[in-house]
């Protein structure tokens, strides 16, 4: 199975000095569902930024076999699609129908594709018949559910996902599982919720103190109560 | 405050929500200047200038007491501008009131002038909105060749407006819970600074924030949008009926005076 994402040696620091991410490498394969855990301040919504240029890295991330530059961050942020923390930062047009065909038409697509991907996104969200609603019209869940809608239309092969089940009531977590679970894309979740982790990623990245603190299945990971102790999970 | 206060009565189905948004935005802004271009102290030629935002608001089904009340909510800040005029406009204006005739200062008759057409223009935006999604207004702007630039920026005020205001309440909520109200005057204004530089940083960070959200979706400085107008015979017809009542408006005192 080819890598949709490969990240090698990947070093982010902010204008304050903050290293927030010194030397991490992983990958992702087409289709795989990964979860990027760890304590507070371990680095993965900087990882996931940088993925998208949305910071500025040392390091070589390829996504989909294109190398991420200046020049080629574009062509990246049409290849993968992120969801943030909080969903209104997400969701800034009028209309749910706008913002979720604001990734197509950006992508180059024409107004009427546009607005029949944005429809099919909208549906698969379950969110058909709120086209007109503006998110401040939509419930925390409708929200996320909006959020993920907006990165499906655009139909990456890679979806990145930030604290995406934050905030949410029990039913509405669950219907955001079995919606993720549904989907055929590349996933890597970072989240502190390692139930969702459980259900959905086979395959989970430990970051602590920007660095891979440890990697591999699921089950092998959170069992280990004593690694995961050691990096403030348990 | 909440968000239905803008778009209440916006997603209706009525004659007037289902004309094209472009011909109420021409229709308000000529009913603007038509509105503007009246003598100030020719206060009684602005009755018939009612009929139009009363219209509207009745075709569109929007409560004629809903569209009062924001002129009363706006009515504080324009009364403070009429209240001085008559200040400084001191000369003498006769005015004719059925069988009687008396003179007033200038200055009166400026005030109420100010006070009607704030009103009746107060109405006449408030039919507008309250009968097209704000949506669609922007669209109609942006179809008008308003500047894009400040469209946009109308959109995310219309977007984050509402988050903003809930973000100022949850700090003022914190800073109250640890007992502010109580707090002697020196440390209320000092609290109340803090809560000002922290809405406005984080407004600043949100701001960051979207923009790389904007970015990751391929944003790169060119709006675009879908198109859901549709100017139709219905809407040549309103304008046609509006410019026509406007200019009856604008120059049937004249020869009925």
């Amino acid at each position: 199975m080819s890598n949709v994402l490969e990240i090698q040696d990947l070093f982010v620091r902010y204008g304050d000095g903050t290293e927030a991410l010194r030397g991490v490498s992983m990958s992702v394969a087409a289709g795989q569902r990964v979860a990027l855990i760890g304590p507070n301040g371990a680095g993965k919504t900087s990882l996931l930024l940088a993925i998208l240029r949305g910071v500025e890295f040392a390091g070589r991330v390829v996504v989909d076999g294109l190398e991420l530059s200046r020049r080629a961050a574009d062509e990246v942020r049409g290849r993968c699609g992120m969801t943030f923390q909080d969903a209104d930062d997400q969701l800034f047009m009028p209309t749910l129908l706008d913002d979720v065909a604001f990734g197509p038409l950006n992508q180059g697509r024409t107004p009427p594709q546009a607005e029949a991907l944005a429809r099919a996104a909208i549906a698969a969200v379950g969110l058909a018949g709120l086209e007109g609603r503006s998110a401040h019209h939509l419930s925390g869940g409708q929200k996320r559910c909006a959020s993920l809608a907006t990165i499906l239309s655009m139909q990456v092969k890679l979806l990145l996902l930030d604290e995406p089940g934050a905030n949410l009531d029990f039913r509405s977590r669950v219907r955001l599982i079995e919606l993720l679970a549904q989907r055929s894309e590349a996933v890597l979740l970072a989240t502190h919720d390692l139930d969702m982790v459980r259900r959905l990623c086979p395959q989970v990245v430990l970051l602590d103190g920007g660095r891979v603190a440890a990697s591999g299945p699921t089950q092998q990971i959170l069992s280990d109560s004593s690694l995961l102790s050691a990096h403030g999970l348990a | 405050m909440h968000h239905a206060y803008i778009d209440r009565f916006a997603q209706g189905h009525s004659p007037v929500h289902r004309l094209d948004a472009r011909g109420k935005l021409l229709a308000v802004l000529a009913y603007s200047g038509v509105l503007i271009s009246f003598n100030r102290y020719a206060v009684s030629e602005l009755a018939a200038m009612v009929v139009m935002p009363l219209a509207m608001l009745w075709f569109g089904r929007v409560p004629v007491g809903f569209a009062l009340r924001r002129v009363i909510i706006l009515g504080p800040f324009i009364l403070m501008l009429a209240m001085i005029s008559p200040l400084y406009d001191t000369s003498l204006h006769p005015v004719v009131l059925g069988p009687w005739r008396f003179a007033i200062a200038g200055g009166f008759l400026t005030a109420a002038d100010v006070a009607v057409k704030f009103a009746l223009g107060v109405l006449a935006l408030t039919a507008m909105t309250c009968t097209t999604p704000f949506a669609l207004l922007l669209e109609a702007m942006r179809k008008l060749f308003m500047p894009k630039l400040l469209v946009m920026q109308l959109g995310f005020l219309y977007r984050y407006i509402f988050v903003l205001i809930d973000e100022a309440m949850r700090i003022r909520r914190a800073r109250d819970f640890r007992g502010a109200a109580a707090a002697p005057p020196g440390r209320k204004l000092a609290a109340a600074g803090g809560v000002i530089g922290s809405l406005f940083v984080r407004t600043l960070e949100r701001s960051e924030r979207i923009h790389v959200a904007m970015g990751a979706r391929g944003y790169r400085g060119e709006p675009h949008s879908l198109s859901r107008l549709h100017f139709g015979p219905g809407d040549v017809v309103f304008l046609i009926v509006t410019v026509a009542y406007l200019a009856a408006c604008r120059l049937a005192y004249p020869l009925i005076l």
